[in-house]
């Protein structure tokens, strides 16, 4: 994947070969700039690459679909909408009725434990409040892959640790295939059941292997947890 | 607690505010009182409210204040919502669309910076001197504003929330409606502010110019015929009818995007 600017292209993405399966729960992580961003809006298909292809079950991806959602490092919500409305964006442009969109955005601020936050609006919010109700919003879409951008980058150290178990109960429970983007190696391992490393740019991957993803949280005790997370580590400092 | 707080910010304001108008209310009072200046430059302020309750009453030259005050708004009333009507679409298509913007630009930059007191004797010329030259005054004093801001909305929308959209399956159709007016509202308001105080000015201005009643008017001739009351207490009317409608727009505004400075 090539940007061109008006004043350079930037090779952002060498050619890479990779599959992602159904059900599955990718890490992915590299040095910032690498181009882990440009490679979730490529598979969610805001972006069209300049050179190759993507395949969605072995069609190539033309332009956005519910069953690839999208989350970003901000939550980026509708300011003008509810926390319930907010939710419910995607149930509603998929065409359900009324009745079934409100059972959905319930059932969804459920997971992410917000039900009592649904009439609020989202600057009345906390910051992990609200990257939660982004999080219901994607969920709502029922998507097959769950693209999350360095969803808990924002939130301090007690929140995130919280939101990672959060989000192992939610991969589990839905099924769908997750690719999280992520700077904490920790996180990486912890929930991914495999891991990707990245190099600089332009991004090839360096490293594919195996993560914790199907284990608890005493996993992140145990010596084959360290092993690997200094493994991670070095190549992501190579 | 949060909107609490901020309702005794409003009311600590509020107080403080009113200290600065007491005080000049006690000085103009004192000088009224001690007679150091003829009633013909400074009216004692007993002379200009009993000026208010005449003109109130029996009114001034062939109308009341309120009928004054009346047709003033009226004028302001029919061109400012043309503008609004006009200005908001086409600051919209401007930021939309580049081509349009393109056409559009060149004329834009050569009217907005026009005095709207220029071309105001073309616009008697054209439209004679009745309300439709005063009315399409008030409607392009106001269009400039409520323009740009328009225009500035569209320019300044999030890019990633244009994405979360597309990503939660809007289509670029429902888009405009779901998230590119939505989004823009905070600067159209801005835009509405501005516009209805660029129309007010010049209200008060084309009265001056041309015109047989109106609360511009009132100054004017209460001026000619040396009734400084009248002229004190119009000046204020004038002075409070901005701030109200200031006020009214303020209110609607946050009583429709409370959201406005949240990104
Ligand atoms: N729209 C764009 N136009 C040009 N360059 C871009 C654009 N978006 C990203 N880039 C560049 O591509 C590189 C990778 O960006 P990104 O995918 O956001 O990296 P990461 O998410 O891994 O930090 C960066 O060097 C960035 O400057
Ligand atoms: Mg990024």
């Amino acid at each position: 994947m090539t940007y061109k600017t008006s004043s350079r292209d930037v090779k952002v993405l060498e050619a890479t070969n990779l599959d992602i399966f159904p059900g599955e729960f990718v890490s992915l992580i590299g040095p910032s700039g690498c181009g882990k961003s440009t490679l979730l809006r490529l598979v969610a298909g805001l972006l069209p690459p300049s050179a190759g292809q993507i395949l969605w079950k072995g069609q190539e991806i033309l332009g956005p679909d519910r069953h690839r959602c999208l989350s970003f490092q901000q939550p980026h919500l509708f300011p003008w909408l509810s926390v319930q409305k907010n939710v419910e964006f995607g149930p509603k442009n998929r065409g359900l009725s009324r009745k079934e969109q409100r059972e959905c955005s319930n059932y969804y601020l459920s997971l992410v434990k917000l039900t009592d936050f649904a009439d609020s609006y989202p600057h009345e919010l906390s910051g992990g409040m609200q990257q939660r109700v982004a999080l219901a919003r994607a969920l709502a879409n029922e998507p097959q892959l769950l693209l999350l951008d360095e969803p808990l980058g924002a939130l301090d150290a007690l929140t995130r640790e919280h939101m990672q178990d959060e989000l192992k109960a939610i991969w589990q429970r839905t099924g769908c295939a997750i690719i999280l983007v992520t700077h904490s190696v920790d996180e990486a391992v912890y929930l991914g059941t495999r891991i990707l490393v990245n190099s600089h740019r332009p991004a090839r991957i360096i490293f594919d292997h195996p993560g914790m993803g199907h284990e608890g949280r005493e996993a992140k005790n145990r010596a084959e947890f360290l092993a690997l997370k200094d493994q991670v580590l070095s190549y992501v400092w190579d | 607690m949060f909107l609490y707080m901020q309702g005794k910010k409003e009311l600590l304001s509020f107080g403080l505010g009113s200290i600065s108008i007491l005080g000049v209310f006690l000085i103009w009072y004192l000088v009224g009182e001690l007679e150091v200046v003829s009633e013909l430059f400074i009216p004692h302020p007993r002379s200009v409210w009993r000026a208010f309750l005449e003109v109130s009453t029996d009114g001034y030259r062939g109308g009341t204040l309120l009928v004054h005050l009346g047709s003033s708004l009226g004028r302001l009333i029919g061109g400012y919502f043309a503008a609004v009507f006009l200005g908001v679409p086409l600051g919209l298509l401007i930021g939309l669309y580049p081509k349009a913007r393109i056409l559009l630009n060149p004329l834009f930059e050569f009217y907005r910076p026009l005095p709207p007191l220029a071309y105001y004797s073309l616009l008697i010329l054209w439209l004679g001197i009745g309300e439709l030259s005063k009315i399409t005054l008030l409607f392009l004093a106001a269009l400039p504003p409520i323009i740009m801001n328009a225009r500035a909305g569209v320019e300044n929308i999030p890019l990633h929330r244009i994405d979360a959209a597309r990503t939660l399956g809007s289509r670029p159709r429902g888009l405009f409606f779901q998230v590119i007016f939505p989004s823009c509202l905070p600067f159209i308001f801005t835009g509405l502010r501005v516009g209805i105080g660029f129309a007010y000015t010049t209200l008060i201005s084309a009265e001056i110019v041309a015109a047989v009643n109106g609360i511009g008017w009132l100054v004017l001739d209460a001026g000619r015929f040396l009734r400084t009351d009248i002229l004190f207490m119009a000046v204020i009317v004038m002075g409070v009818t901005g701030m109200v409608l200031d006020l009214l727009l303020r209110t609607l505004e946050q009583k429709l995007i409370p959201w406005k400075g949240y990104q």
